[in-house]
């Protein structure tokens, strides 16, 4: 009965807080204005009101990108703890977010562009640490998932020395600052011409994910298992890390690091739903963007008109939750 | 010619730099009969296995699977073979396997269906048909629901062996099948095994225990060093032969003319006293 509540839950749940997060802001936005938001749509900007250009330009996306990068960390964190058998597998393991951190933090101290080249930087800074991961494996000739863990740590750690080097470099004033924020994660810059990218890229890599539900079983069932019922192991984890990462790299360069939603996404989605099925990824994801929908109306509703990160909430929220599951894990006996 | 496998010469090991764990290996294994192989620890059993599986690469010789069943004589180079057609003819119940919260007993035994569903391939009414009749003929219906991460390491392989036999290959592969089952459970689990046997598979079974070779491996392969030193048939060797053999490989064993503890009739009989 516990598993069905979930379905009849989650969908108003997460209606309900991207519906306030639409609303919410320090331009307030009420309902009676939704004519005017839905008249206006394809009017050319210069004639639309300031209603209308605020609710298509930044609360729109905005709510859009949480709800989507909730998604994306959510459903990729169910699949790296898959594809590694490990229940503490997280998007971190392979340093994307270490990766992504270097590249935002390498735009903002050579100075190039705004914050949509930022976003590019830290896309490829995320996308070259799995270069070098997968490089990595490859070299050692790993067969292990081990293998893919170590040098997940390594790269990880290559990435936060060349951060400490750039951090050492920036200018102390704004460039250090705006590094720090980038690394707490925000949602704070999001504008159309980031969100829809984002959502360009990222449908189509969650699709192939939740698609591709038994490779994924089998990959979690061990090595000498998946050959022995007839699927390469080797191909399928680095297409499967390939794509998690990918949507990660594109997510977290568009909000920077928001920590914890992916460890803690599926495993909420485990204690609520009990068995990792078709619907496991899919309700996976929807925990992810509920708690990072969640996380951002907090971020700029409790800072009294400035934006806090996001990480804040994120992680205040996650520890005690993981903490109550473990324990109560450990007293079930599983 | 019936149904076999045969190992020809191969050697094999875990990449460059790294000496060969087989070395010139060559075994027959003839379908209806359950293949033991022994051995001491490390000296190549599970590579052996895992070479036939095809999980570990070949460096010399190959592995030949016979079916000369429907009259014509087929051949196959296993090893010419990609992974999942090979898992057609072959599969293994490994030793270890790994799994995660939330994946149950069912989630491991569907995978046998990738063989012939493929990756979107939905399983029919009939492979479920399959797989809880065997489940049920196993007497574990109920692992089915269980999280295996909630099992115990028995019940584990008892879930494998449920999916390689659901599996139906030609070929099956035990790695250590025995080694976590109960007394009741390890009896089920070698009538099982006979009863594949009957149904002309080929049975390669990796045991630690010669007392259990003993009792229900009709080949028996001494195992060493990474190569096959004696391939003893149970039916054409005569005790004082056996016994040789066997010490050769476990020193302080000895064997009993009367059967100390017998499998009969379904029903295992016991010494009341244990000689030492």
């Amino acid at each position: 009965m516990r598993r069905r509540t979930l379905f009849f839950v989650l969908p108003p749940v997460l209606f309900l807080l991207a519906a306030l997060s639409l609303v919410t802001g320090s331009y307030p936005l009420k309902l009676s204005d939704v004519p005017t938001i839905l008249g206006e749509l394809f009017m050319p900007s210069d004639k639309q009101s300031l209603v209308t250009r605020v609710f298509w330009g930044l609360r729109f996306p905005r709510t859009i990108t949480a709800l989507l990068s909730g998604f994306i960390l959510g459903v990729s964190g169910g699949v790296y703890q898959l594809i590694f058998s490990n229940p503490l597998a997280s998007p971190d393991l392979t340093g994307v977010a270490s990766g992504a951190s270097f590249g935002a933090a390498l735009a903002i101290v050579l100075g190039i562009g705004g914050s949509f080249q930022r976003m590019g930087f830290a896309f490829f800074g995320g996308i070259m640490s799995l270069v070098l991961v997968l490089l990595l494996v490859n070299r050692a000739g790993g067969e292990r998932t081990g293998s893919y863990v170590l040098s997940g740590i390594v790269i990880s750690a290559l990435c936060s020395a060349g951060l400490m080097v750039l951090k050492t470099l920036a200018d102390p004033e704004r460039q250090l600052s705006a590094i720090d924020f980038w690394t707490m994660g925000s949602l704070a810059a999001v504008s159309s011409v980031k969100a829809y990218p984002l959502a360009a890229l990222s449908l189509p890599v969650i699709a192939l994910m939740l698609l591709l539900r038994r490779p994924l079983t089998m990959l979690a069932l061990g090595d000498e298992e998946c050959r022995a019922a007839g699927l390469s192991p080797r191909p399928w984890r680095a297409l499967l890390l390939s794509a998690a990462t990918l949507a990660v790299s594109a997510s977290v360069s568009v909000t920077g690091v928001i920590g914890f939603v992916g460890l803690i996404a599926p495993h909420i989605t485990h204690f609520l739903y009990g068995r990792r099925s078709r619907a496991f990824l899919p309700l996976c994801g929807a925990v992810g963007a509920s708690i990072l929908t969640a996380a951002d109306l907090a971020a700029r509703s409790l800072g009294g008109g400035a934006e806090l990160p996001v990480s804040i909430f994120t992680v205040a929220a996650g520890v005690p939750v993981l903490v109550v599951l473990l324990c109560r894990r450990r007293r079930e006996g599983t | 010619m019936g149904r076999r496998l045969c190992v020809e010469g191969i050697a094999a090991g875990y990449g460059a730099g790294r000496p060969d764990v087989l070395r010139s290996l060559s075994l027959i294994a003839d379908a209806g009969k359950i293949t033991v192989i022994l051995g001491g620890n490390g000296c190549g059993k599970t590579t052996l296995l895992r070479a036939i599986q095809g999980s570990v690469p070949l460096t010399a010789g190959r592995i030949i699977y016979e079916d000369g069943e429907d009259g014509e004589e087929g051949t196959v180079d296993l090893s010419t073979l990609e992974v999942r057609r090979r898992a057609s003819l072959v599969t293994t119940m490994p030793q270890e396997h790994t799994a995660v919260p939330g994946l149950c007993g069912l989630d491991r035994v569907e995978t046998a269906f990738y063989v012939s569903r493929g990756i979107f391939g939905r399983l029919a009414a009939s492979d479920y048909e399959k797989i809880y009749s065997l489940a049920d003929s196993f007497g574990i219906t109920e692992l089915l629901g269980r999280e295996l991460t909630a099992m115990s390491a028995g019940e584990r392989q008892l879930i494998s062996l449920l999916r390689a036999a659901v599996q139906d290959t030609p070929v099956i592969l035990f790695d250590e099948p025995a080694s976590a089952l109960d007394f009741n459970n390890t009896g089920a689990f070698f009538s099982m095994l006979h009863e594949l046997a009957g149904k002309r598979k080929i049975i390669l079974a990796v045991l630690h225990d010669p007392t259990l070779a003993l009792r229900h491996g009709d080949v028996l392969c001494l195992m060493r060093e990474g190569t096959i030193q004696r391939l003893i048939d149970r039916g054409t060797t005569d005790f004082d032969e056996l016994e040789n053999s066997l010490r050769r490989l476990y020193p302080r064993l000895r064997l009993n003319r009367e059967p100390l503890f017998c499998y009969d009739e379904g029903t295992y009989m016991c010494p009341q006293q244990q000689e030492i």
